[in-house]
């Protein structure tokens, strides 16, 4: 299928940036996508968008160009490695808020490896409903706040 | 180490997560209804964000595993080359835009006219992406 034009210097983008880790192997990663998510949705793609966080290493020019023209530039982790946060300034970038749900939220990591073999539960068994929304809210005020 | 046996028999899978663009958001969104449905047991969703930092670190244990999945949304393949710049082995390499016939749709040229993030994002894309994602898992 056709593909629309890339982005370039100069074209309109959203106004912010949000850079999830989506460490996929806890829950505190996925709780960030997630969350990342449900702010999109909540504030709109003009305010804010996800950023390709797997294009900064590689140098994608059109994901360069957009995080270097965004106001904000947040970046949500959910544990302590900060691998966002950390590809974000191995990229040349400066966060412009670093969110890591374990100290922020006070969100406790569960490697969902751990269970195998041992009565391992659904993914969504180990997202908690409530953490998504404080960390989705805690994303949206970062937005918004001056 | 207990932690790398339980890993052995098991897929995990790397997506893109390129949210900028309905293709990047739909690896994201088809990889976690994928998991949900083989269960944990069978595939997770592994940290591509770790590897340009400690890729190194992860070697050992990415080696273990049976499966390797990158999910991409668009011929940038940016989760695919991730994962060779870290010097790990990749079995399955899925693109979206090829394998599932999707549309790269870049979410800043299209924001004015629609804001609403999911207007942009098709429940039957997701569908098939997670059903291509599973034939990887599970074949």
């Amino acid at each position: 299928m056709a593909e629309e034009k890339h982005w370039e210097e100069g074209m309109k983008t959203h106004e912010n940036v949000v850079f999830s880790c989506y460490g996929g192997l806890s829950n505190t990663g996925i709780t960030s996508a997630l969350a990342c998510l449900e702010a999109v949705k909540e504030v709109g793609l003009e305010k804010v968008a996800i950023g390709c966080l797997g294009a900064l290493p590689l140098g994608v020019k059109p994901v360069i160009g957009k995080t270097k023209a965004a106001k904000k530039v947040i970046t949500v982790d959910g544990c302590p490695f900060e691998c966002a946060k950390k590809t974000v300034e191995q990229s040349g970038f400066t966060p412009t808020k670093s969110i890591v749900l374990v100290r922020d939220i006070g969100m406790k990591k569960k490697a969902l490896h751990e269970d195998i073999g041992e009565g391992i539960k659904g993914v969504m068994e180990y997202i908690s409903d409530d953490e998504v929304k404080q960390a989705k809210e805690l994303i949206i005020k970062t937005i918004l706040e001056e | 180490m207990v932690v790398d046996k339980k890993r052995e028999e098991k897929a995990v899978i790397y997506p893109c997560f390129g949210g900028s663009s309905s293709a990047g958001m739909i690896t994201a969104l088809a990889a976690i209804e994928a998991v949900k449905e083989v269960g944990l047991d069978k595939a997770s969703i592994g940290c591509l964000a770790i590897l340009p930092t400690y890729g190194e670190r992860m070697q050992p244990q990415i080696d273990k595993v049976a499966k390797v999945i990158t999910v991409d949304g668009c011929p940038m393949g940016c989760a695919m080359k991730t994962l060779m710049d870290a010097g790990l082995k990749t079995t399955r390499k899925i693109l979206l835009t090829r394998d599932a016939g999707l549309d790269n749709k870049p979410l800043e040229a299209r924001m004015e006219r629609q804001k609403d993030l999911m207007q942009h994002i098709s429940e039957e894309d997701i569908r098939r992406a997670k059903h291509i994602i599973i034939k990887a898992v599970l074949e």
